[in-house]
């Protein structure tokens, strides 16, 4: 629901003649405009300081280090699950109507890689592939628009990494240029053709140029509509470098994002949340120690995305979070503690069997908590699955879920059935639900297993 | 004595003996296609990917430029650096080391196209009385390329026009990349009607562009 407010407007009338009279490709042709944004923060985010945090009292246990020292609070949702919240999610109460809290989710129950547990949150498969995000683009030129450093092996190719700098030339360029040059482009899309009829590598490539040249075409018209202010200047800023987190760090990011959103330039965009002072992979315990102030400065940068999209027209009579659809997602979990260290100084370590991911906006049963995990307090018993999965009681795991209510079960498997546990692939499935991805594109369970269950409770 | 018994049994296994019973061969069968069944192969698994930034600044400063220091990005903007990446680079550390970006998109192409009209546009500014570019020129052309340009710089002139001129131009900036037919078609194009008023930055821009564009060209072949 758009939030109409004087600074919406202002932002409407500012933002606005694109915006407002520009109609999109996707509202032309009727269709309801829908767009996906992925924001990743990379190397495993640690339930203790976000969402699925754990009471106090298991740190006093000696199991789970919690260097913020205190005890979490509720975060009840609207669907009768609720979650222990750290307080470093503090920046983002005021968007507790808006969030779709998924705990408990799997990811990979082989590796513990970073780059194959991205690979598996991108592709399904720890060895890569090719990106869900291409799934979602039905009509824009690119897939999606890319501004982040990776451990993934993805094969995309229509997507582009563009920093706002790069970003607003090119498109001043573009306008500047006038619309001659067609002679050469018509020139060149015939030898395509023509070298593109063997069965060769270079017959290969020349397809692909010609499918660049002709699809050029349109996005050189939408790229020209492309207004964006010019960035501050910034001297530490090094090409095609992610955002620093801060009060402004993400904004100018978003502002390309929004222009490529409303002039259908890409359906997708992936942005790389970074912690301000370090990175949420820390092993040892000197940087665990420092999570506290990483992970409140992660709050403040969803915050801050939430906060544009919420407050940023897409066109008359939608705010970008109308018309978007928003997930946060990192890697995967990590450690309880490590091994044969003191609960006071001790780093975490990577945990594959249970993250955490945010969602909000278009389709989003916002204010809700899915899923669950184990390890929720001293002496609990543990099923054979997770036994069987981490002997040393290491990490936590997710739970058995309803795929319905979203509320985990009481279930304790014996042994790991996929099927019965929230996995990233049910999540991405639910995603390709609110695009409407034909079912036979729908992630599986695992190598020749079924596809895997869309997570109901997250839908409106 | 073992090693002897051994030895004897190989070679008796490779003795003419009595021949088992023939059984019938069976004739392989071979696998035919049915009419609607694609024979092209699949696009992504054998296809060429743009030689890449580095090695087409490469071309450039080895064909067209004197300058050591020449970069194409110059022509996409004080922060033309920053969309190189996209042209296809060497990426990554250690065993992550890859060509990235290297399959052609619409974005990329239009890159390539912004950075080819620049250096056409470059290559006009070096005629005589042409303004010159408002940061001056950044390729400081090779004596060949100048005279070139020499000719070039008349355009619609039959000279500027002539096979001979239009044949020095392709041996001079596409090399023997490509194959003879590319520069028939590209040397036509230029004689055709559609350049019949075009004016020599328009010529030299697309020049530029359809030369260093060619898929013979541009992709890693």
């Amino acid at each position: 629901m758009m939030h109409f407010n004087r600074r919406f407007m202002l932002k409407s009338l500012a933002a606005g003649l694109s915006a407002l009279t520009l109609p999109s490709r996707a509202k032309a042709e009727g269709a309801a405009p829908h767009f996906f944004l992925q924001l990743v923060v990379s190397g495993g985010m640690d339930q203790t300081y976000l969402f699925d945090a754990r009471p106090w009292a298991m740190t006093q246990a000696g199991l789970l280090q919690n260097y913020l020292k205190t005890e979490p609070t509720v975060w009840n949702g609207t669907n009768d699950v609720s979650t222990l919240a750290a307080s470093t999610t503090g920046a983002l109460r005021p968007y507790a109507a808006d969030l779709a809290i998924v705990n408990g989710v799997i990811m990979s129950s082989s590796f513990d890689g970073h780059d194959q547990n991205m690979n598996v949150l991108f592709t399904g498969n720890p060895f890569g592939g090719t990106s869900f995000l291409t799934q979602l683009n039905q009509d824009a030129p690119l897939d999606y628009l890319r501004q982040a450093f990776l451990f993934a092996d993805l094969d995309d190719s229509r997507f582009v990494q563009v920093d706002p700098s790069g970003a607003r030339e090119l498109s001043e360029r573009l306008k500047a240029r006038g619309v001659s040059g067609s002679r050469a482009t018509s020139f060149l899309q015939t030898r395509y053709d023509k070298s593109g009829g063997g069965l060769g590598r270079l017959s290969a490539g020349a397809r692909s140029l010609l499918d660049a040249a002709k699809e050029s075409a349109r996005l050189e018209a939408a790229l020209r509509k492309v207004t964006l202010a010019p960035p501050a200047p910034d001297p530490n800023s090094m090409p095609g470098s992610p955002p620093a987190a801060g009060a402004t760090g993400m904004v100018p990011q978003l502002e390309v994002v929004a222009e490529y959103f409303r002039h259908s330039i890409v359906r997708s965009a992936l942005l790389e949340i970074r912690s301000a002072g370090g990175l949420v992979d820390t092993h040892d315990a000197e940087s665990a120690k420092a999570q506290p102030q990483l992970y409140a400065s992660v709050a403040e940068s969803i915050a801050q995305v939430l906060k544009y999209l919420k407050e940023t027209p897409y066109d008359a009579a939608s705010s970008l979070l109308d018309v978007t659809t928003v997930m946060v997602s990192s890697e995967f979990g990590r450690t309880m503690r490590q091994e044969n260290l003191p609960i006071d100084a001790t780093g975490t370590d990577h945990n594959p069997l249970c993250n955490s991911l945010m969602l909000a906006g278009k389709g989003v049963r916002g204010g809700t908590v899915s899923g669950g995990s184990d390890q929720q307090q001293a002496g609990e018993a543990l099923s054979g699955a997770h036994l069987a999965l981490d002997a040393k009681k290491l990490k936590m795991m997710g739970r058995p879920v309803d795929f319905v209510s979203g509320r985990p079960t009481a279930a304790q498997p014996a042994a790991y059935d996929p099927a019965q546990y929230l996995t990233i692939a049910s999540v991405v499935n639910t995603v390709y639900s609110l695009f409407g991805v034909d079912a036979s594109k729908y992630m599986e369970l695992g190598r020749n297993l079924p596809k895997a269950p869309v997570l109901q409770a997250l839908l409106k | 004595m073992r090693k002897l018994l051994s030895a004897v049994l190989l070679l008796c296994a490779a003795c003419p003996g009595p021949k088992p019973a023939e059984e019938p061969v069976a004739t392989p069968t071979v696998p035919t296609l049915a009419p609607d069944e694609p024979t092209a192969p699949k696009p992504d698994a054998v296809s060429a990917q743009y030689r890449g930034y580095v090695a087409m600044n490469e071309v450039i400063r080895s064909r067209v430029s004197t300058s050591p220091t020449f970069e194409l990005a110059f022509y996409l903007g004080s922060r033309g650096f920053s969309l190189t990446p996209l042209l296809g680079q060497w990426d990554g550390q250690g065993i992550r080391n890859s060509f990235r970006n290297g399959k052609p998109n619409a974005m990329s192409f239009l890159i390539w196209r912004t950075a080819f009209e620049g250096l056409g546009k470059d290559l006009a500014a070096n005629c005589p009385g042409q303004p010159p570019l408002p940061v001056g020129s950044l390729l400081k052309p090779r004596p060949e390329v100048t005279a070139l340009l020499a000719k070039l710089c008349t355009w619609p002139s039959a000279e500027a026009r002539s096979e001979e001129t239009l044949n020095e131009a392709w041996r001079l900036f596409a090399r023997y990349d490509a194959p003879d037919d590319e520069r028939t078609a590209w040397r036509e194009s230029f004689q055709s009607a559609a350049y019949d008023s075009a004016s020599v930055e328009e010529v030299l821009s697309d020049l530029s562009v359809t030369v260093f564009m060619n898929p013979y060209v541009l992709l890693d072949n």
